[in-house]
């Protein structure tokens, strides 16, 4: 009846996982497996929408501890069982698929915000906690963390680790790598190391920087130490909009060297200006930046003052504070559109997001957007900036022919990631690699490539954790 | 299958997931499966054949606590709960539900309503006779988990009334105690037209009914109508009828209430009824101190466990999400929770007995 292979269960993995986690934390049902077969890359909407579903896991475990973490990890090392991480399986990469079946290991149950240091300014937590509760928990306090993806509401603390991602305020706060200060993780024979914590350090390489973006491929990342902030005490809004994007883009770079800070940061080309912000209620016409300051009251006000004058002289025309008031507010709206887009309208809504210097900014849109262009709508937006460059958001829709499985959907993925490489760009700013970007990430950096492979031969020589990811090629890591 | 909740299912399916943060089972669990994503996107694999309906996928419908915070971050503001209900209807149809909610409606059969007790004698025990009149117009009307488990608020309600003059209030005398949200939360549809059918011919007559707990309130005023069962349109929750009566000055407090107090907005009260104010109003109007509120409140309330037939279901998980909401009541300095639902009451007093847990009847009863 099922389209989904169901796997044959390993009697012997099953009870000893059992041993270590009692039985309620330990799944094979059928269901639970399916509704693991699948992260948030939308090419498993294709498969979901067919109700086939390739790659099921053949057990899901939760560990509550560090320690039961290392146990896991231990029995599934000595029975070379694949162990895949899971945190809120929000991704966009297919990063956690089960590709090579094994054990999806669940952190959700890890979801403590453990202790709160005013004094160092420091949140220690667990790392399955989810950013929305997260950061609700910490707002309570008077605290904030400052990162907020689009994927809040589903994505776990360890996957922003994981996956070195970014949120929207990433231009003030940093991205999640700029947040971190230490962590714990465990490795694949369950051995548990820390990186100590304090505020830099002169100690050799950063081990903290080994876990971070290894998307679950050198180890379980199972607690860390958090920078913290105190919630801003005002807002200023700005709105500005640009008849060309080059004029945006300068006023943009120029902000930056101005050392001018803004939380929130968005400057949409014509095409993103007209769709979404116009889908979200703002009627306006030519390159919108949307701007949105926090903090101290006299800061704000000064950098608000300075953003505007720095703004009208790079060509911008004011529209005072009502459009990023609304786009702040709307924020999360675009996310919600998937799901109409896909099912109403047959269209696959995607994002390819990169990243280079100001000096090569605008080649790289231009390179990519044409080169997308040839088979998807493209819209297109500059957010993340900072003093050295910027990511752009490259938003495609496509919409496949019924037979067409992910064919469209594949070609212009292969017509992004090789312009961005030809055009000088990163393939990757802040979603990470999973399936979908390792045979450009090998293209990118030949050599770093290697020395990425021989770390996994030596960190995880079983190749037990998150086989088929970044390094190896999918199923062929099997 | 379902095909009235096509969009929902659809949606849900295929949606990043954005509400999950809320649900109080996801939480819980952590499990994906048990979040709205998780439950719908097996709905539509049945629809897509890619599994069988069968008594697997009915026990995942039944970890729902049915308390609606997932529309509240929902742009589409899909009704999560009531796609779980039609779920739950044809789960009872094809005879797939869970055993523990077969024991539960055999139970409920035989006994007449949830609790099991002769809850009318009960009922009649805490009043003197006079209280209840068969033809009165205005009705309290105290639901079965108040009559079982807080006859004090019970006694305490007319002691109110009293002390404010209002003499126009009968009780209800609960032949049929229950309203029967225990049966639709279950997914027994006929089973709850017929007990509607039998306060229909209880209440029909009364003019204004006033209930002790929210859910009363809601299947009273809002579900019957659904089935069939009109009742008068004056239907409100205690807090509402006492607001006004407040306000007025109608209550002679003699000592303000001192303790400190936290407020839970019960989710049929809040999300269901839209009942935000009313009990703050008079909770204010009495203690000496501002009542304090939860972090995640009115419409964005937390969840207490107790809905959904999750109790009945998997105690274990109406328990952990008590607990996850009652943490923040131990954290600064010590206070009660006070609330408006005795189910809400329940599941907290069961989750944590660190607590005191009361009903807002019981506060302001404490200052006359």
């Amino acid at each position: 009846m099922t389209k989904s292979v169901r796997r044959t269960i390993n009697v012997e993995l099953l009870n000893r996982l059992r041993d270590v986690l009692g039985g309620r934390r330990v799944s094979h049902s059928h269901l639970d497996l399916l509704n693991y077969a699948r992260d948030l890359w939308p090419r498993s909407l294709i498969d979901v929408s067919r109700g086939e579903l390739h790659h099921l896991p053949d057990l899901i475990v939760w560990p509550e501890t560090t320690e039961e973490v290392s146990r896991v990890l231990r029995v599934c090392n000595e029975m070379r069982v694949p162990v895949v991480p899971f945190g809120g399986g929000s991704g966009l990469t297919g990063g956690a698929q089960p590709m090579c079946g094994g054990v999806v290991l669940d952190t959700k149950r890890m979801n403590r915000l453990e202790r709160l240091s005013e004094q160092s300014m420091l949140a220690v937590c667990q790392t399955g906690i989810l950013g929305a509760k997260l950061e609700a928990e910490l707002n309570r306090k008077g605290f904030t963390m400052g990162h907020f993806p689009g994927s809040l509401g589903t994505s776990t603390l360890g996957g922003y680790l994981a996956t070195r991602s970014a949120g929207q305020a990433a231009t003030l706060y940093g991205k999640i790598e700029d947040i971190v200060v230490s962590l714990q993780a465990v490795l694949a024979d369950g051995t548990v190391m820390h990186t100590r914590t304090a505020p830099r350090r002169a100690t050799g390489p950063d081990f903290n920087q080994l876990f971070i973006g290894s998307e679950g491929t050198l180890g379980v990342i199972t607690r860390a130490h958090m920078r913290i902030h105190l919630l801003p005490e005002t807002r200023a809004f700005r709105g500005l909009v640009f008849k060309k994007l080059s004029s945006g883009l300068e006023a943009l770079r120029l902000l930056m060297r101005a050392g001018v800070r803004p939380a929130f940061v968005r400057l949409s080309d014509e095409e993103d200006t007209a769709y979404t912000m116009n889908a979200l209620g703002l009627e306006v016409k030519g390159c919108l930046l949307v701007l949105v300051f926090q903090g101290r009251q006299t800061l704000v006000e000064l950098e608000n003052e300075m953003a505007i004058n720095i703004c009208r002289q790079a060509g911008g025309r004011d529209h005072g504070d009502e459009p990023a008031q609304h786009w702040f507010s709307h924020r999360y709206a675009e996310y919600y559109r998937q799901s109409p887009i896909f099912a109403d309208e047959g269209m696959i809504i995607d994002t390819v997001e990169v990243a280079t210097t100001w000096s090569n900014l605008e080649k790289l849109y231009k390179t990519v957007r044409t080169a997308l262009a040839k088979h998807v709508t493209v819209l297109a937006n500059f957010a993340h900036a900072y003093p050295e460059g910027c990511s752009i958001v490259f938003t495609m829709l496509a919409k496949p022919e019924p037979d067409d499985g992910y064919k469209l959907y594949d070609k212009a993925w292969d017509a992004a990631l090789n312009a961005t490489l030809k055009a000088g760009g990163v393939i990757s700013h802040a979603h990470g690699i999973g399936l979908l970007k390792n045979k450009w990430l090998q293209k990118q950096n030949p050599a770093a490539f290697a020395l990425w492979r021989g770390m996994k031969k030596r960190l995880d020589p079983n190749d037990i954790l998150n086989p088929g990811k970044i390094v190896l090629d999918g199923e062929a890591a099997c | 299958m379902l095909k009235k909740f096509h969009k929902e299912i659809e949606y849900c399916t295929y949606c990043p997931k954005l509400c999950r943060f809320c649900c109080p089972v996801g939480n819980a669990s952590g499990n994906e499966t048990l979040t709205p994503w998780g439950r719908q996107t097996l709905l539509h694999l049945v629809g897509e054949g890619a599994i069988k309906w069968g008594r697997e996928v009915a026990l995942n419908v039944y970890r729902c606590t049915s308390c609606m915070l997932c529309r509240e971050y929902c742009d589409h503001e899909l009704e999560i709960p009531k796609v779980m209900e039609a779920a739950r209807i044809k789960a009872v149809q094809d005879k797939v539900q869970p055993q523990e909610v077969v024991e539960f409606k055999n139970f409920f059969s035989e006994r007449g309503n949830p609790m099991g007790d002769d809850l009318q004698a009960r009922l009649r025990s805490l009043l003197p006779a006079s209280l209840f009149n068969p033809d009165a117009q205005v009705v309290y009307f105290p639901g079965c988990v108040m009559i079982y488990n807080y006859p004090q608020t019970i006694k305490n309600t007319f002691r109110l009334f009293e002390a404010m003059d209002v003499n126009y209030v009968a009780c209800y005398d609960a032949e049929v105690p229950c309203c029967g949200v225990p049966l639709k939360d279950h997914g027994y549809h006929d089973e709850f037209v017929e007990n509607a059918k039998k306060l229909e011919a209880k209440l029909k007559n009364a003019k204004v009914i006033i209930t002790g707990c929210p859910s009363c309130t809601y299947t009273l005023k809002t579900v019957l109508p659904e089935v069939g069962v009109q009742l008068t349109e004056r239907i409100y929750h205690m807090s509402e009828f006492l607001a006004p009566l407040i306000a007025e000055g109608k209550l002679p407090i003699r000592r303000p209430y001192a303790k400190k107090l936290i407020y839970h907005d019960p989710c049929y009260l809040g999300r269901y009824l839209e009942v935000y104010d009313q009990p703050r109003n008079v909770l204010n109007e009495v203690c000496r101190e501002a009542v304090a509120e939860f972090s995640w409140n009115r419409n964005k309330s937390y969840c207490c466990g107790g809905g959904g037939g999750i109790p009945v279901t998997n105690p274990v998980m109406a328990r952990d999400i008590a607990r996850e909401r009652l943490a923040e009541v131990h954290e600064g300095s010590k206070k009660s929770l006070v609330t408006a639902c005795p189910s809400c009451m329940r599941a907290f007093e069961k989750a944590d007995d660190r607590v005191e847990v009361l009903d807002i009847v019981d506060v302001l009863a404490r200052t006359i």
